[in-house]
């Protein structure tokens, strides 16, 4: 792989995530409670949304262990349309979903879709937007996020586009973050070990750059850099980013966020068997400065079992908190609220 | 919105008075205070819940569990103009688990905000029992939903605001009664 395959990053326009001073009105007349219709980009994610967010999620937590259902959705029905393979990420939206009694529609698959018949992803947003309250998509091309949410009457959720983003992750990620740390400024972060490819890296890092004091390491083999734009757009919010190709480079970090190396996404098998066994995190390599290592999982050989016993493993916390969050995104970006309304009641 | 403030309905002391009286039905109705645990209801139903703790704890000699609860994600009832929905943190540290819940609010009207704080709680447990208290009931439902607490029943137009105001977060006790303008 080239530097040429650099990823593009494409970030949602202004008038496509509908980023609006005050909240957005469904046609019903419903006040949304989130600032936008569609989630795209993990900046959307702004400090505000998320201690909205962070507040949503703790409460379906508390649903989750006490009850275990809410009915708070059980008007609604979403469409899950997966076009890249996905287990856990459509599996916890699916369980959020359900744990919110939401009716749930599945496309899974390229192969199995009206997209095989050369119909665009346009059109197919266009009919599934009748079909449902709102559609979850995850693609294998970058930008494609942007493109159907365009096109999508109902809130649209970027489940993963190609190499680009996936800002679900990266909120289930600050969430996990914030709540093992009780911060998310002035930390530093060791990205690896794929950059380049990673749309969960790219995700958390834009999302960790709105904070202040933010500083960033990106530790991988060299053509796996990070991407000149990624790394761009990063500084120019004010981020101290340094890159390294040495795993010792993780040892001054606050938090180390690994992600495996993107196989589906190398155009020469030799290049990442070679790569994966070369970077692996180890338990000597944690001291007591690194406080939280993070993997959105699935692992390949980025993290060696050892670690798991580490008190700084936090991966499998991480992903349990996966269902809560998506369970908090459902309702907060679907349960508008309306009618009228008095002040003090 | 024009409005134009027509009179203090309660002081301070007023306040102090009603939500004592609360707190001696609560533990009259209950016979005691075993099993109770109070939950406010954001905005002001949280501090006046303290307070009501604070007057059990005087009177029993014990500190009933103190939850707050912030119902904006189960309301149906925003409207679209000057609403601004501001999801907050619930808390609630006990299991409700055949407990005896006592909501507290600061004014019952329509019966919405008592409706979605009712859902709210079901999806923390099964209480054995709910009970409502409220520092003013100002009429107009649209729920058949009732108090079983009231401070005081105040009949009011549909033209008229009640505010009711904490020191916690106004930084002074009074309810006030106002009326919205002519456009």
């Amino acid at each position: 792989m080239s530097r040429g395959n650099e990823a593009i990053l494409t970030r949602g326009s202004e008038a496509v995530m509908n980023r609006v001073a005050t909240k957005p009105v469904s046609k019903r007349g419903e006040v949304a409670m989130l600032p936008f219709k569609h989630l795209i980009s993990s900046n959307q994610l702004t400090p505000e949304v998320l201690s909205e967010l962070f507040a949503a999620t703790d409460h379906m937590k508390n649903v989750c262990e006490r009850r275990g259902r809410s009915p708070l959705l059980a008007s609604r029905v979403v469409a899950l349309l997966f076009y890249e393979p996905s287990s856990r990420t459509m599996l916890s939206f699916q369980s959020a979903a359900q744990r919110l009694y939401a009716g749930v529609l599945f496309a899974q698959g390229k192969e199995s879709s009206a997209l095989k018949k050369r119909e665009t992803l346009h059109d197919s947003m266009s009919v599934f937007s009748g079909y449902c309250d709102a559609i979850i998509m995850r693609h294998p091309d970058k930008g494609s996020a942007e493109k159907a949410a365009a096109a999508c009457a109902v809130p649209f959720i970027n489940a993963g586009d190609g190499g680009n983003e996936h800002p679900t992750q990266a909120l289930i990620d600050a969430y996990t973050i914030h709540k093992e740390l009780g911060r998310l400024d002035n930390l530093h972060v060791a990205f690896g070990f794929d950059p380049l490819q990673s749309r969960s890296i790219h995700s958390l890092a834009f999302l960790l750059a709105q904070y202040p004091g933010s500083e960033f390491t990106f530790v991988s083999p060299e053509p796996l850099a990070a991407g000149r734009e990624f790394l761009n757009t990063l500084k120019k919010s004010g981020v101290t980013c340094h890159e390294s190709n040495d795993l010792a480079a993780l040892k001054d970090a606050d938090v180390i966020y690994l992600n495996r190396l993107q196989e589906e996404r190398f155009e020469n098998s030799d290049d990442f068997e070679r790569y994966r066994r070369l970077y692996v995190l180890q338990p000597e390599m944690i001291g007591p400065k690194q406080r939280l290592i993070l993997d959105p999982l699935p692992r390949i050989d980025e993290i060696a079992l050892a670690v798991d016993e580490l008190p700084q493993a936090a991966y499998f916390r991480q992903a349990h908190n996966g269902v809560a969050v998506r369970m908090a995104l459902l309702v907060t970006m679907l349960k508008g609220v309306g009618g009228g309304a008095r002040e003090e009641d | 919105m024009n409005l134009t403030r027509k009179a203090v309905i309660m002081n301070q002391e007023e306040m102090r008075r009603a939500i004592l009286r609360i707190s001696y039905e609560i533990i009259e109705a209950n016979r005691g205070i075993a099993d109770l645990v109070l939950v406010g209801i954001r905005k002001r139903g949280a501090p006046l819940a303290e307070r009501v703790q604070k007057h059990l704890k005087e009177i029993e000699g014990v500190q009933v569990p103190l939850g707050v609860l912030d119902i904006t994600l189960y309301r149906d009832d925003i409207s679209a103009i000057g609403a601004n929905p501001l999801v907050e943190s619930t808390e609630i540290p006990v299991s409700i688990e055949n407990k005896v819940v006592v909501l507290v609010d600061d004014v019952i009207f329509t019966g919405r905000t008592v409706r979605a704080a009712l859902d709210a709680v079901m999806d923390y447990g099964r209480p054995r029992s709910i009970q409502l208290a409220v520092l003013l009931d100002r009429g107009h439902r649209e729920l058949p939903i009732r108090a079983d607490y009231v401070g005081r029943q105040v009949p009011t137009s549909l033209r008229e605001i009640v505010k009711v105001c904490v020191q916690e977060t106004d930084g002074s006790d009074e309810v006030t009664i106002s009326e919205i303008g002519e456009e």
